[in-house]
């Protein structure tokens, strides 16, 4: 080989190298935010502007009342149509809303729906929580789409599902997609997600692939110090007094 | 290729297909959320560990419409109970203690914990006592339940506030921090008021 490919084919490597790191890192992460995110110090940030409403919903019963989230953190109220905003907090933290609805019929009931906590009730405009008990469990995959408020009723769509809870007879309605439907749900960029994260096997998907991460990671590292490392050196001796095709090679 | 090099490919070729495969069907089984109680602590011995040779008192304190909702507003989210059983530790008729035994939703079943507090309503000890799921057992741990030690009134006891939630058992984490609170707020509401 020639001494040009070699040296293309060593930094090809490394590059490959570094870039295998980056993704078994980040991949790790990824599915293990919440381990990572546990060393950190806590922040609190009370500070809320215009540019950061994800979702939002206006009062009904008036119209200067916003509540807004930046759909990672945080929930907040404004009484001024989004001049000042106050920091509205539940009993669990408001991670990934994904919905919140004032209902239209009843003043100060607004429904908040965590995508993957639950769904939250509050009847006195957002001072006192309550959790509405649902049928499935949406940290454990089925996490809610979408939440639409109706008049008697509340309808969560789920990625296995549409359930339908009637709030006066407080009784929940399952229709479960079937098996062909679930799988036409999944969109090519959830496939390729949770082919990526190995959430595509569940839960144990991601150790899985965890541990093969793992594995590249130590490949990766033991493959930059094999390259960086000083190569041993060996001085050809040709044995004179024999046969010629007789190589020693002996270490410097 | 040798024999021994095909075998292990073999191998390791079937391993990453099937594994997965059986594992997540024997994991959504599990995550159903199986009964599974584990008893870390009886009444007796949680009222042990957390008195000691303090003299015990157990007394029910019935909330009327009027608590309840201040109580309710203080943790931000209604609560089901009309009732409290409070524990009384006392030395030379002088109140050292209060403890309550409560019981808080965990991801599929009430986790039973013990959380005692001193006279001027500040945290002292908190402990599992039954612990009824398969997973997500961490938050008996010390590393988890120390971050409770001396939080009152005043502090926010709130899970990225000023409490750090464990891995793998986020809902259980979120549900002691919420038990703690209304330990804290029922006895400055309910005692010290």
């Amino acid at each position: 080989m020639k001494k040009s490919t070699r040296l293309i084919h060593k930094w090809t490597g490394l590059l490959s190298c570094v870039f295998i790191l980056v993704v078994s890192i980040t991949a790790i992460a990824l599915n293990h935010h919440d381990f990572f995110s546990s060393f950190g110090t806590i922040k609190q940030d009370n500070t809320f502007s215009n540019s950061q409403i994800k979702k939002m919903a206006i009062d009904p019963f008036n119209n200067q009342h916003l509540i807004a989230s930046d759909e990672d953190k945080s929930l907040f109220s404004s009484a001024d149509s989004g001049k000042n905003w106050k920091k509205l907090e539940l009993f669990v933290p408001t991670y990934k809303v994904n919905n919140i609805s004032f209902d239209p019929f009843k003043k100060d009931n607004i429904i908040l729906s965590l995508r993957e906590a639950g769904v939250y009730i509050s009847d006195d405009g957002g001072d006192v929580w309550d959790e509405l008990k649902l049928p499935f469990f949406p940290n454990e995959g089925e996490s809610i789409d979408n939440l639409s408020l109706g008049k008697d009723n509340i309808i969560i769509k789920t990625r296995f599902g549409f359930y339908t809870y009637n709030t006066m007879n407080k009784k929940w309605n399952k229709q479960l997609f079937d098996a062909n439907l679930k799988s036409k749900i999944l969109s090519n960029e959830e496939f390729i997600y949770n082919l990526h994260t190995g959430k595509i096997f569940g839960n144990t998907g991601i150790y899985i692939y965890d541990f093969i991460s793992v594995g590249l990671i130590f490949l990766a590292i033991s493959g930059i110090y094999l390259s960086i490392k000083p190569k041993r050196k060996f001085r050809v001796i040709l044995d004179q007094s024999k046969n010629h095709d007789i190589i020693q090679l002996k270490k410097l | 290729m040798n024999k021994f090099k095909k075998i292990f490919l073999a191998i390791s070729l079937s391993t990453c297909i099937f594994l997965p495969l059986i594992a997540s069907n024997a994991l959504a089984d599990e995550e159903k959320g199986e009964y599974y109680e584990q008893v870390y602590l009886t009444e007796k011995q949680a009222l042990t560990m957390v008195f000691d040779t303090l003299k015990v008192e157990k007394k029910e304190i019935i909330l009327n419409p009027e608590q309840k909702k201040i109580i309710q507003k203080r943790l931000k989210r209604k609560i089901k109970e009309n009732s409290f059983f409070i524990y009384t530790g006392k030395k030379n008729n002088k109140v050292e203690k209060y403890a309550f035994i409560l019981d808080e939703q965990g991801k599929h079943f009430p986790m039973t914990f013990i959380v005692s507090l001193n006279n001027k309503a500040s945290v002292e000890q908190v402990a599992i006592m039954v612990y009824r799921e398969k997973r997500g057992d961490g938050v008996k741990t010390k590393r988890f339940l120390n971050q409770f030690k001396n939080k009152n009134g005043k502090d926010a006891i709130e899970i990225d506030r000023d409490i750090v939630h464990i891995t793998g058992a986020t809902i259980s984490s979120w549900s002691m921090t919420s038990g703690v609170k209304k330990a804290v707020v029922l006895t400055e509401e309910l005692v010290l008021k």
